[in-house]
């Protein structure tokens, strides 16, 4: 992630806001009682 | 499976660029500039995580995760159940439990941690005695545990000593202005029943282990913001799941009251204004607004479920045979071992073609990284890759809208994503 936030600070330098996630978030690993921001089933749990 | 392109939202002023685990916000005169046209090129080389990997029932590599469906026995009657709770009484049987968690943990002897969920079927913690022995059956072996339970809430206060001593996470249902209509009781009433038990729970229970689900249909729609609103102020309840109600595959579901998704899309962005406006901590959790990403599908990586029929299914909409049978993963047997690569091949075969990647409308869609797809039981139960209208109209309403405000103010990104992710301000 890093890598591309990087890049796009190298090559375009325009201003602009990045908001980047870890993977880990993605599989809910994280922060367990966020899950269902990063699941979008389980509805009617 | 389709490759999904990064998508670019108009956001009147500025533009949105949604790609895999990041969101990038500039203005549209930066965006229009050569420059800005870049921005998609960079973040469409990013990896893409390889989710037919097949995780079955791990979080991560040392982390089981299992959802047991301890009942089919309810003592309510909710108007729009996905799983006709009350209709049967059959528990799961406590055998058929341990003897699933012996196998994974045979099948993965790295494990040092498992994720037990507890869900309907019918009311979990009417059958506390499985959720117990359960608990105990992995701490004797030093195994640490996370419980989740998600409850109609009548029962917490007769074994709410267990759960602070046990650090369960509860979700507790409670339809706000329309539960009485919604979730009536079985010969009692719920609604005092869950006023009583959320009154005590404010004053009893750690805040952060708390968390309400709200289920929207035309009856409560309209209150949306004041119904939320008042369940932080009265109740102290920091974190709401809001799904619209939608048919499932149980008799009581398929005629469903499903709001409006117009109207439904309309009162979430009051409702996130108002929670902006009055500074109310608060997290609010709904499908159609999930962490930027191309990778995730429900089911597929850590999910699986032990249901009351003795079956191992990927959803708890699928419990028992005549549903959806090609996507049941396993059937108890306990004279002999769970074939995990034959439930692996169930997965490839019958499940991942489900994924979002592959819905053609969500393939040419620049919010299907936020969205998802949503639920893909809605998909698998219409029968096919057909595009589910309804969960697309909400989330074109309410995903440009809510970037939008955040745009503006991230506070509106941290109501949704909680403080998940990391910010680097470029140049502003």
């Amino acid at each position: 992630m890093m890598a591309i936030i990087n890049s796009l600070k190298a090559k375009l330098g325009i201003p602009m806001v990045i908001y980047s996630w870890k993977k880990e978030h993605i599989d809910g690993k994280v922060d367990e009682n966020i899950l269902g921001a990063a699941h979008p089933g389980c509805c009617k749990q | 499976m389709q490759e999904l392109k990064a998508g670019v939202v108009d956001l009147g002023e500025g533009v949105a660029i949604i790609g895999n685990r990041i969101l990038i916000f500039l203005s549209k005169k930066e965006f229009n500039s050569k420059k800005g046209k870049g921005i998609l090129h960079e973040i469409e080389r990013k990896e893409d995580c390889n989710c037919e990997e097949g995780l079955c029932a791990r979080a991560d590599e040392r982390t089981l995760s299992i959802t047991f469906l301890p009942t089919m026995r309810c003592n309510l009657r909710c108007i729009y159940c996905y799983s006709d709770g009350g209709w049967d009484n059959r528990d799961l049987c406590l055998e058929d439990a341990l003897y699933v968690i012996d196998q994974l943990l045979k099948e993965y002897p790295q494990i040092n941690k498992v994720n037990l969920y507890f869900a309907g079927g019918g009311e979990p913690l009417l059958n506390f005695s499985l959720i117990r022995e359960v608990v105990n059956y992995l701490k004797d072996k030093y195994l640490k545990t996370h419980i989740r339970i998600v409850t109609n809430g009548t029962l917490i206060l007769d074994y709410i000593d267990w759960l602070k001593k046990n650090d369960v996470y509860l979700r507790i249902s409670y339809d706000g202005s329309s539960h009485f209509k919604t979730r009536p009781g079985f010969g009692f009433n719920s609604e005092e029943k869950i006023v009583k038990t959320l009154n005590t729970l404010k004053d009893e229970y750690p805040p952060d282990k708390l968390s309400v689900q709200m289920t929207i249909t035309k009856f409560n729609v309209l209150n949306i913001p004041t119904d939320v609103v008042t369940l932080s102020t009265l109740y102290g309840i920091r974190t709401v799941k809001i799904e619209p109600v939608q048919t499932s595959c149980s008799e009581r579901s398929k005629i469903v009251d499903s709001p409006d998704p117009l109207l439904f899309s309309k009162k979430m962005i009051s409702l996130f204004d108002m929670i902006i406006k009055e500074d109310i901590e608060m997290f609010i959790d709904t499908s159609y607004l999930s962490i930027p990403s191309n990778s995730y599908f429900c089911s597929l990586r850590n999910k699986i479920v032990v249901s009351p029929y003795g079956l191992l299914t990927p959803c708890v909409e699928i419990v028992k045979e005549g549903v959806k049978d090609d996507l049941i993963l396993w059937k108890i047997d306990k004279s002999k071992d769970i074939n995990f690569s034959a439930i692996r091949e169930v997965q490839m075969k019958n499940l991942f073609k489900f994924h979002y990647k592959n819905y053609p409308v969500c393939s040419q869609c620049n919010l299907s990284y936020i969205c998802k797809g949503n639920c893909p039981m809605r998909m698998i139960l219409r029968g096919g890759l057909v595009p589910y209208e309804y969960n697309c109209s909400i989330a074109r309403n309410l995903i440009p809208e809510f970037l939008n405000r955040a745009y503006h103010d991230e506070r509106y990104l941290k109501l949704v994503f909680g403080n998940s992710f990391s910010v680097h301000r470029e140049c502003v």
